[in-house]
């Protein structure tokens, strides 16, 4: 025998397995009562899929990411060293952004998280209102993947997570969320306003309704007649419940706006130092370090938007002192709604000051990418959360954040008047309203100035997006997008990973 | 001389959790759809220079040239997620078709500007292909050379074509970690623009480093002392050393070292974020036969 002996003294190789068909076969399974858990207990799942939900719309990312900074009212500037967030945040406002955007993802993944959630506890014999209230949490759910991404992938109760899901596009997604919610309808409960209930199932019909010519065509929406006509008719059914309009706008909005927030529909429940989400990022996000209480100076509105409001226009801000725990504001400053110009301690009135000692004082001016020597005062500040000190230092605040509100109702419904030839009703309530928030009457009502009128009723809600699409002015420049954008930034990508590896989603145009 | 051509299908590969799913699911394991080309050839040449009674040169020097390609994938997927305050959560690297795998996937870093922040093209909003970590050419060089009893042995491998991402110096000795009183790197707060403090931490083509590299691999000495005495046979005297020198240009602390960065079990290729660096070592020996 002879061996030959190969040496490989020195020796690369790129190894790269070869490998073969990969034949899935599953060898065993657990039943629900087997895998532990909250399997089987439908209350606890429910209060789950409420709670994750919260999230998506609470914090300063997700929902009012993708619905409020792709547009002229809201602006994440990277403020030299800060966030800068690998361009993540500039990227939604000047419309660059692509499958692998950070938010673009986590809102994918949050709302599918809901979307499954909400499915697979249907498998454990809920009772029919328990149901009801988990499939219009999914209808909701699935109403915004459709709205963003225009595709909505689902699952059956109890299907393997590990298979591609299949996927509904367009108007189908559409009929079929609406199909949904007549179906649950009648097993709805009329009341609490936190918890999914029959008039907030209506206000999202008018959302499904209102919309379905965009849905149909984004590029250029049309509106049908029938539709239009259900909007006014949900509107009506709605208008006739215990909505009122509160004392104060910002009331809608406030720690205690469970007591006297009249004007909501259906909010997500927060409950003051016991359990809330992350709202309260929403004016941390805004504040300065040294504004009380400190923020992390970071996002901004833009001078266009904040110039819609006239002076009387409660809606651009306030000095709102009757929250539980306000500060005294002796000076009667403007402590929630637009933040400009000088800054001041709430409680002794001196003005306040930046961290290089300049005067704390925004700036109508905001640049996507601030490098100036101001960089931390440029912008205006804003947000519609009345802050809550009682509960600044547990971190969970007692504000309920509004998913629907009467206002939204009310504006929705005079759309629809506008576009089915009757501007003179729409006017009637469009001026209504406007009386209310302080505003002058309107002489007629055009699209333009009901475009604006829903920018400033509704700013920060995440709706922003969806009108300006809507009213097609989602992809004219604005004040800090130079350039006019592809129609493809009309809906977002899919997220890369997703597109990878589900064969029935596709990529959107990107 | 060898010719390849590999066409590696049906690879299996983790996938993250196809939405709907349960949040915070596993990753599963599937056949990725889309195909890995390797192909290239290798040479070798063997010789032995000078065969003589006293004299003796044996060289050897084998050559790698590769080109690897992605295809048929149909999204990209990432990978190579950094580390670091100001960049967590950016990837740098992308398996997307008509690339090499991992292909770095960065801002376009233009300079610095004349307030000592990055410029980037488009703003930083884009990312562009900016290069392979995947070497080009594979060098190994063998040589032996002997002198009656006297033998030295060297073997060096090299690799050239390929890109690193120095991590480290994207986010340990940046510019900005003065603030916090730590180290920085001379070579960004040097002549003619010093970088501002306040430039934000980002990922860049800035911090992607060509890393070609000729490394001694191992070195051997050794005298081939015979028999002493009657017990004591082939006796033979060494000195090893391994890793002895590298030849590069790339900054980082070595252009052999991959730290893992993957992204959901995705594995990165050619990142270097603070790792240990590769040991150098040296061995003295007596071989004795009884």
């Amino acid at each position: 025998m002879k061996y030959k002996i190969l040496m490989l003294v020195t020796s690369f190789s790129l190894v790269l397995g070869s490998c073969t068909k990969l034949d899935e076969k599953l060898n065993g399974e657990l039943n629900p009562s087997e895998s532990g858990g909250a399997g089987g207990n439908v209350a606890a799942l429910l209060a789950g899929t409420y709670s994750s939900f919260r999230g998506m719309y609470m914090d300063q990312g997700n929902l009012v990411a993708l619905g409020e900074m792709s547009t002229d009212a809201w602006i994440g500037p990277t403020r030299g060293g800060d966030w800068d967030d690998n361009g993540a945040w500039r990227v939604l406002h000047n419309h660059r952004f692509t499958g692998d955007n950070a938010h673009v993802k986590d809102v994918f993944f949050g709302l599918n998280g809901v979307n499954y959630s909400a499915t697979d506890l249907l498998r454990f014999s809920p009772s029919t209102q328990q149901a009801a209230e988990a499939r219009l949490l999914r209808a909701l759910a699935q109403y915004w993947l459709l709205d963003l991404y225009n595709q909505v992938p689902y699952r059956e109760p109890g299907e393997t997570a590990v298979l591609p899901s299949k996927v509904r596009k367009g108007v189908e997604a559409l009929d079929y969320i609406i199909a949904e919610i007549n179906a649950i309808m009648n097993d709805l409960p009329v009341a609490p306003v936190t918890k999914a209930n029959k008039n907030g199932a209506k206000a999202l019909l008018m959302k499904c309704y209102l919309n379905k010519g965009a849905y149909a065509n984004r590029a250029t929406p049309t509106f049908d007649a029938a539709d239009m006509q259900k909007v006014i008719t949900l509107a009506d059914e709605i208008m006739a419940g215990p909505y009122s309009f509160a004392v104060n706008y910002f009331d809608n909005f406030a720690p205690n706006n469970d007591a006297i927030g009249k004007e909501n529909i259906w909010t997500q429940e927060n409950v003051g130092g016991v359990s809330s989400g992350n709202l309260r990022s929403r004016y941390h996000c805004t504040l300065h370090y040294n504004n009380a209480p400190g923020g992390w100076n970071g996002f901004s509105s833009l001078s266009d938007f904040y110039n819609k409001f006239e002076a009387t226009d409660k809606r651009r801000g306030v000095a709102y002192n009757s929250a539980p725990g306000a500060k005294p504001n002796p000076g009667n400053r403007v402590n929630v709604g637009f933040l400009i110009g000088q800054q001041y301690n709430l409680d002794t009135d001196a003005p306040l000051q930046d961290r290089t000692g300049a005067p704390l004082s925004f700036t109508p001016e905001v640049k996507i990418i601030e490098k100036g020597t101001n960089l931390e005062v440029t912008g205006i500040r804003a947000y519609k959360i009345p802050i809550d000190f009682t509960n600044a230092s547990n971190g969970n605040i007692d504000n309920d954040n509004p998913l629907f509100r009467l206002g939204d109702v009310m504006l929705m419904k005079a759309e629809a008047l506008l576009r089915t030839n009757a501007a003179g009703a729409g006017l009637t309530i469009v001026n209504t309203l406007r009386a209310n928030r302080g505003a002058t009457a309107l002489g007629s009502l055009t699209l333009d100035n009901m475009y604006d009128e829903r920018g400033r009723e509704m700013y920060f809600e995440c709706w922003r997006r969806q009108d300006m699409i809507r009213f097609g002015k989602f992809l004219l420049p604005f004040q800090e997008k130079a350039e006019a954008s592809a129609p493809k930034f009309l809906l977002y990508p899919i997220p890369n990973g997703q597109l990878a590896a589900n064969p029935n989603l596709d990529n959107n145009g990107y | 001389m060898d010719y390849f051509n590999k066409k590696t299908t049906d690879l299996l590969f983790p996938t993250e959790p196809i939405q709907p799913a349960a949040p915070g699911g596993a990753v599963t394991w599937k056949n990725l759809v889309g195909n890995i080309v390797n192909k290239g050839f290798e040479a070798s040449v063997n010789a032995a220079i000078v065969s003589g009674a006293d004299w003796g040169w044996d060289l050897g020097i084998n050559a790698t040239f590769q080109n690897n390609l992605v295809t048929d994938l149909p999204a990209a997927i990432p990978t190579g997620a950094l580390d670091g305050q100001g960049i967590s959560g950016s990837t740098v690297q992308v398996l997307q078709s008509g690339y090499p795998i991992n292909a770095f996937f960065v801002r376009n870093f233009l300079g610095l500007d004349k307030t000592g922040f990055a410029s980037y093209e488009k703003d930083g909003d884009i990312t562009f292909y900016k290069g392979s970590p995947n070497p080009k050419t594979l060098l190994g060089l063998s040589t032996t050379v002997r002198f009656k009893k006297l033998s030295l042995t060297a073997n060096m491998n090299g690799a050239f074509g390929g890109f690193i991402y120095n991590n480290t110096l994207n986010n340990v000795i940046n510019v900005g970690s003065i603030n916090n009183g730590k180290n920085i790197a001379l070579s960004v707060f040097k002549d003619p623009i010093k970088e501002s403090f306040a430039n934000p931490v980002t990922a860049s083509s800035r911090f992607l480093e060509k890393g070609d590299y000729l490394k001694m691999a191992n070195a051997t000495l050794s005298y081939s002392v015979g028999n002493i005495g009657k017990i004591f046979k082939g006796v033979n005297v060494y000195v090893t050393g391994q890793n002895l020198f590298v030849i590069t240009k790339y900054s980082g602390f070595d252009p052999e070292i991959n730290v893992d960065k993957n992204v959901n079990g995705v594995p990165s290729v050619g990142i270097e974020y603070i790792p240990y660096p590769s040991s150098r070592t040296v061995t003295f020996g007596i071989n004795v036969s009884l």
